[in-house]
């Protein structure tokens, strides 16, 4: 076959729509069909059980805890993150000379893999190998159990992905930052604006479309945390950090059971998707969406 | 001359919060590798600083465990599925800039909305899909899906679109076929884009866990972070030989990182601000 003006653009586009067909739209539809069935194992038959898989799951205690653990973390985890790099994008867009080796070293964490950071952190936070409890006990306080204990098991999930993310939202809001014309400022400065209330009154409106913009993916980001809680505390103690991707996985993966784990993939993209939808109602007029 | 003093004060104290904040984000690397370099008894219980260095964990690390084998199969599949990134992605990303065509919009509006679904909702069955297409524990598992994804496509109309087409129009009168002109027109013109996009891709693969981890089932076909989790997972976990493992891991990256962070901070900001 010969391309032509013609035809060229859709043999271009092809290889998306193929690939997405294959992979995406037929696991998602026999996803659907699955969660309407009984599955124990994979080599049992197939039962219907209609949307009894929907609605027994809300009568699970530890799938109502995985929604409560992944709502406490999300938003927890972005609220704390973004705060941090807002301050930290404000500072570096004052003119500081060394801006460049500050983004860097900050941003360093955001190119090390989930895995490789989680087990930096598990290490790290290890009550007798620890480097936290180590200082800890050099200002004369105790260590404490930070993984195993079931008060500080998310917090110090928190703490790793707020590590590991704040420098990717920082490097996002800088850029916004200096995407704002000088003139605003020095206008506001001419009538005699303080600093904080330059940044207060004009800074933070005019970014608030890149702040939306970080909160809504970190929002979608945090409700799907899987692999930091799998290598650092594999959802213990107690299920204190099994998030709802946690939970699928282990009811569709370890338990076998694929009829409810599937319906639970589609209960948490329904979660997902009416925040994004709640988010972009409240917040989204503000940042000039709509 | 008092205003000047206050000033400086204040400058200092950013400078302050910036130190603090960097060591921060730089310590847990620098306690990763001194750990790598102490014998196990002296884990415990253990200084800011190494007394005798050792690099058993290392030796232990390529004699004991499947590293090297893991290490490969990273490499392998993280080039292969960029490659076909920037191939597809390209293609993609030109035709949507530089053609009219039916239905153009609803089709891209069909992409971008594909960013929307979670990996969360079809995983249980892919395994068994997956099964049926004799893809499980295989290379290529890990590399087709997501190799013509929308992000990249995004990436590379925002790129394109930017690129005057006369340069086309005149290739098209010359007799040039289209997928010359986007071999030897639009490709050699697009290598900034192009950079970006490859190292966010690789990456996004070398960096990738949850895929491998469920379509990866034997020992000798894991990537770097599924054979690190499953020694993590074991009964007694060598934090030395972790750490010298998890060490080598990040080695790439960060030089890619160090060698191409205009790039990747450029591409990111472009698909961030512009979305």
């Amino acid at each position: 076959m010969k391309l032509s003006i013609k035809n060229a653009p859709y043999i271009f586009i092809a290889p998306f729509f193929v690939l997405f067909a294959i992979f995406s739209i037929v696991p998602i539809f026999y996803s659907a069909w699955l969660s309407f069935y009984r599955v124990e194992g994979i080599l049992s038959p197939p039962k219907f059980v209609g949307v009894n898989n929907y609605l027994s799951l809300f009568q699970l205690p530890r799938f109502l805890n995985s929604i409560r653990v992944t709502f406490i973390f999300t938003v927890s985890h972005v609220s704390i993150m973004l705060i941090i790099a807002l301050i930290l994008a404000l500072i570096l867009n004052l003119r500081i000379k060394e801006r460049n080796f500050f983004r860097l070293a900050l941003f360093l964490p955001v190119v090390t893999s989930l895995v490789a950071a989680a087990i930096i952190f598990k290490l790290l936070l290890s009550y007798d190998m620890g480097l936290v409890n180590l200082i800890l006990r050099w200002m004369g306080l105790p260590g404490y159990d930070w993984l195993t204990d079931p008060k500080l098991a998310l917090p110090s999930i928190v703490i790793l992905c707020t590590w590991r993310w704040f420098g990717f939202h920082m490097v996002v809001l800088l850029a916004g930052l200096q995407n704002i014309s000088q003139e605003l400022y020095d206008a506001a400065k001419v009538d005699g604006g303080s600093s904080l209330q330059v940044t207060w009154y004009i800074t933070l409106p005019l970014l608030f479309p890149v702040i939306f913009f970080c909160i809504v993916i970190s929002v979608i980001g945090s409700l799907q945390l899987f692999d930091e809680p799998y290598i650092l505390t594999e959802g213990g103690p107690a299920d204190c950090t099994r998030s709802i991707a946690m939970y699928l996985y282990d009811t569709g993966f370890l338990r076998f059971q694929l009829g409810r784990a599937s319906a639970i993939g589609y209960v948490l993209s329904v979660i997902i998707f009416i925040v994004t939808l709640f988010q972009i109602r409240i917040l989204g007029k503000q940042a000039g969406f709509r | 001359m008092k205003k000047k003093i206050t000033i400086n004060w204040s400058l200092g104290g950013i400078y302050i919060v910036l130190i603090l904040v960097a060591i921060v984000t730089i310590t847990p690397f620098y306690w990763g590798v001194i750990s790598s370099l102490r014998e196990y008894s002296k884990l415990f219980n253990p200084k800011m600083w190494v007394d005798n260095p050792t690099l058993e964990n290392y030796v232990k690390l390529f004699t004991a465990t499947s590293f090297l084998r893991w290490f490969f199969n990273s490499l392998v599949i993280a080039v292969s599925h960029t490659l076909l990134v920037l191939f597809f992605c390209s293609l993609g990303g030109y035709a949507f800039a530089k053609y009219e065509f039916r239905g153009k919009e609803i089709l891209f509006l069909l992409i971008l909305g594909s960013m929307m679904i979670p990996i969360w909702v079809g995983i249980i069955p892919m395994f068994l899909w997956f099964s049926k297409l004799r893809l499980i524990n295989t290379y290529w598992v890990l590399i087709l899906p997501g190799s013509a994804n929308a992000f990249g496509i995004f990436l590379m109309r925002q790129y394109i679109q930017g690129i005057p087409s006369e340069m086309m129009d005149s290739a098209r009168i010359d007799g040039c076929s289209e997928f010359h002109i986007y071999y030897q027109i639009i490709l050699p013109v697009i290598k900034p884009a192009l950079g970006a996009l490859t190292i966010y891709t690789f990456l996004f693969s070398w960096n990738n866990f949850l895929a491998a981890l469920i379509f990866m089932r034997t020992k000798d076909m894991f990537t770097v972070p599924v054979g690190l989790s499953a020694l993590v997972g074991e009964q007694q976990p060598q934090y030395g030989v972790l750490m010298a493992g998890t060490f080598i891991s990040v080695i790439p990256v960060v030089i890619i990182f160090l060698r191409m962070q205009k790039e990747l901070i450029a591409g990111l900001t472009l698909g961030a601000i512009k979305a």
